[in-house]
This record gives C-alpha cells, sequence and structure tokens, in this order.
C-alpha cells in the first residue's frame, strides 16, 4: 500500500513539474519579439540623363537573431516625381534573395520566413524601363514576374514617366518587426507531453497492480531467455550507434535530426530484446496481466500512429528540409505494430498448445 | 530429446501444463519446453517437478542407455 501510494505521488508530482514548465515556456516565449528592430530612414538619390542612370543609394543591414517570422513595412515618399521605379530587395550576405518590394504604391508591407540567424541587406535598385523593371524581377521571382503586364508604351500599372528625365530624390521609411519562430513551442510541448504521458502510466500502474504483482517473478529458463535477450539487443545497439558515429562524421546524415536518430535507436534496440522475449516466453513474468498488455500495446501503438498522422499533416515530420525529431513516432510506431503482432502470434501458439 | 515420462507422469495424474507449472511455480512454456527437450533444467527446478508427481530424478530424468 506504502509502495502504491509513493508511485501515485511521483506520478502526480511529474505531471504538475510538466505543467508548471508549459506555463513558465509559453508565457516567455509567446508572441516574444527577440529583437526589436526599429526603423530606418532612407534617402536615395538619383538623375537620368541621355537615357542613362545613376544613382547614390543607400542600403541597410539588418542582423535577425534566429528562425522566425520578419514583417517590414515601406513607406515611399518622393519629393519629385521620379523617372524610375525602385525594386527593395531582401538579401542574405551570400546573395540570395529572401524577399523584394516593389516601389509602385506608397505604403508597401512584406512578411517573410527568417530561417537562420544573419545578417540581412536591404537595399533598392531603379529602373529606366518598364522592361528591365520586368526582367528583374524574373530573375527573383519568376512566378509573380509573369502576372506583371508591361503596356505597349512601356508603362506599368499606370506608371508611365519610366526614363524620365531630371533629378530625383526618394526618401523611404523601412519598419521591421520580427517575432521568434513556434517551433520551439512543438519541441517544448513534445518533452512536455512525454513526460505527462509518463506520469499517467505512473499512477495507472500503481492503482492497477495489485499487492504481490510489484515484485515480477521469472522462472530459470525465463531469466536465461531474458539474458539472451539483453545481449542481442545490446549488440543491435552496439552497431546501430557506431554507424550513426560513422556516417554522422561523414556528413551523411545532413537530412536527419540527430536526436531523432538516436531515440531511433533506443526504440530499435528495445524493440530486439522485446521481440526475442516475447516469442521465446520470457518477457512476461508468472503474475503478469498478458490481455491487459496487450490492450495497453494497442493504445500505445493508437497514439503513435495518431501522432505519426498529426506530424505528417502539420509538416512538423520536417523541418528546414530534413527529418524532425518527430521521426520517432514512425520509428515508435512500427516497432509497437511488430511488438503487437508477436503478441498476437504467440498468444495463438500458447492456446493451441493448450 | 523428448521427455516423454515427464510427460506420461503428468498425465497419469490428469494434470495440465498449466496445471504442474502452478504447483512448481514455473510458466506453463517452461514445463512445455523441457517435455520437448528445449529446455534442461535445473537440479533444483528437476527436484521440485519430482517431488509434485511424487517420483524420482532417475524415474523422470535419466535418460535410457540404448
Amino acid at each position: 500500500m506504502k509502495r502504491k501510494i509513493v508511485n501515485i505521488i511521483i506520478g502526480i508530482v511529474m505531471i504538475l513539474v510538466a505543467i508548471a514548465f508549459t506555463l513558465v515556456y509559453v508565457n516567455t516565449n509567446k508572441g516574444k519579439i527577440l529583437k526589436s528592430t526599429g526603423t530606418w530612414y532612407y534617402t536615395d538619390n538619383y538623375s537620368i540623363e541621355n537615357g542613362e542612370l545613376n544613382v547614390s543609394k543607400t542600403n541597410a543591414i539588418i542582423d535577425l537573431p534566429g528562425e522566425g517570422i520578419c514583417k517590414m513595412s515601406v513607406k515611399w515618399d518622393n519629393i519629385t516625381m521620379p523617372g524610375a521605379l525602385p525594386l527593395m530587395t531582401i538579401t542574405k550576405e551570400n546573395g540570395d534573395v529572401v524577399a523584394w518590394i516593389s516601389g509602385d504604391s506608397v505604403n508597401s508591407e512584406l512578411e517573410f520566413k527568417v530561417d537562420e540567424a544573419a545578417n540581412y541587406i536591404v537595399e533598392s535598385n531603379y529602373y529606366i524601363s518598364g522592361d528591365e523593371f520586368k526582367e528583374a524581377i524574373e530573375i527573383i521571382d519568376k512566378e509573380s514576374a509573369s502576372k506583371i503586364i508591361i503596356e505597349e508604351d512601356g508603362s506599368f500599372d499606370g506608371f508611365t514617366d519610366f526614363g524620365k528625365e531630371g533629378e530625383w530624390t526618394t526618401q523611404y521609411e523601412v519598419d521591421v518587426n520580427f517575432s521568434a519562430a513556434g517551433g520551439n513551442f512543438k519541441r517544448a510541448g513534445a518533452i512536455i507531453g512525454f513526460f505527462i504521458g509518463l506520469g499517467i502510466a505512473v499512477i495507472i500502474l500503481a492503482i492497477t497492480k495489485n499487492k504481490g504483482e510489484y515484485k515480477e517473478k521469472y522462472d530459470e529458463r525465463q531469466t536465461l531467455v531474458r539474458g539472451k535477450a539483453f545481449k542481442y539487443a545490446f549488440a543491435v545497439a552496439i552497431v546501430y550507434f557506431s554507424m550513426l558515429g560513422i556516417f554522422a562524421e561523414a556528413d551523411l546524415l545532413q537530412k536527419f535530426s540527430i536526436s531523432g536518430l538516436i531515440i531511433s535507436g533506443i526504440i530499435i534496440s528495445i524493440c530486439v530484446y522485446a521481440s526475442y522475449a516475447i516469442w521465446n516466453d520470457g518477457y512476461f513474468s508468472l503474475s503478469t496481466n498478458k490481455r491487459g498488455l496487450l490492450i495497453s500495446f494497442g493504445f500505445i501503438e493508437i497514439a503513435n500512429i495518431v501522432l505519426m498522422i498529426i506530424s505528417f499533416v502539420s509538416g512538423m515530420i520536417i523541418e528546414n528540409g530534413k527529418f524532425s525529431f518527430f521521426l520517432c513516432n514512425i520509428v515508435s510506431s512500427v516497432v509497437f505494430l511488430v511488438l503487437f503482432i508477436i503478441i498476437l502470434v504467440k498468444s495463438i501458439i500458447d492456446r493451441r498448445e493448450d | 530429446m523428448k521427455n516423454l515420462k515427464l510427460k506420461s507422469a503428468r498425465a497419469a495424474l490428469d494434470l495440465s501444463q498449466q496445471d504442474l507449472a502452478d504447483k512448481v511455480g514455473v510458466s506453463r512454456q517452461t514445463i512445455n519446453a523441457i517435455e520437448k527437450g528445449d529446455y534442461n533444467p535445473t537440479i533444483n527446478l528437476c527436484r521440485d517437478i519430482c517431488k509434485v508427481l511424487g517420483k524420482t530424478l532417475d524415474e523422470l530424468f535419466w535418460e535410457e542407455e540404448i
């Protein structure tokens, strides 16, 4: 009785700790702007003479701290009517354009996904013909460029002053806001869910186990079988983790989350142990309720399949082009299915032998 | 090698494998493995089985010389 109470208390404490962690984590990270990016003011001067464009422009470098969403609003303020249209690009230091916005409207907003902490260059380029303007967008974004219609007179979207000679000054205000990605919530949720599930399992086991069932009894043959099962599982673990280390060192695992592969290896080793022990009648102790365990395995399998479907549908299974930690759900689903089938087949064989 | 002596001694007392296993304190599959010859029990288990079936070690576990 004392042990039962202790186990229930342990389970409750685990759940409470997980809930407390959730509350603290969500409150400190929800909608958090990790960097106060502020507002930049630019002034670009350019002149058009004899069909030639001369530009004196400024650009800015913004430092975005990590994965998240960046929102920019741009307000163009032309001192005089320009002879060129600006195209503002947000570029990584390696030259990759992550977002763009054209200056054909006075106020524009854009939002783009930031996948890594880096310096991003904000600059405007100017175009004195509609065709040049369209070509520049085509390099960055073919789909959007295909929707741009340059009229026969060379105008675009009502802008008719391409190439108008003179000196122009353009001022614009760029307001940048950055918010952290929700990816951390998913990982935190997975960890919290694990501890809540573990806590619930401890409580259920404590409530449903009868006195005497705590000390599991295995006969001498079963002990031998379990020893062999541990040996085979250990061997599989050694081989798996050695290969994991070698492949990781050779950079062959870029498409996978290493933490997911590590947990998958542990799950596979457990599968080897359990499969051998179940098949050779060494898994269940003399006091184990086989039917109860079969039902539990069935529920766990269903839960894993549901989690697997959710991770596929929500896109959590692939993060930044590689299999995420949720790869474990796939492995876990397969393992529990295998164990469920083995237990079922063994039950049928045992019934025939009776 | 199959242990037919054990099987017949068990049948003589009208005991199923499960019944014998419960009385001896092992799993049914262990009794099955011993009868099939898939497992060699320790001396302690042999003694426990003999006690339950009322036989001697020689009667149940000694191999007949051909």
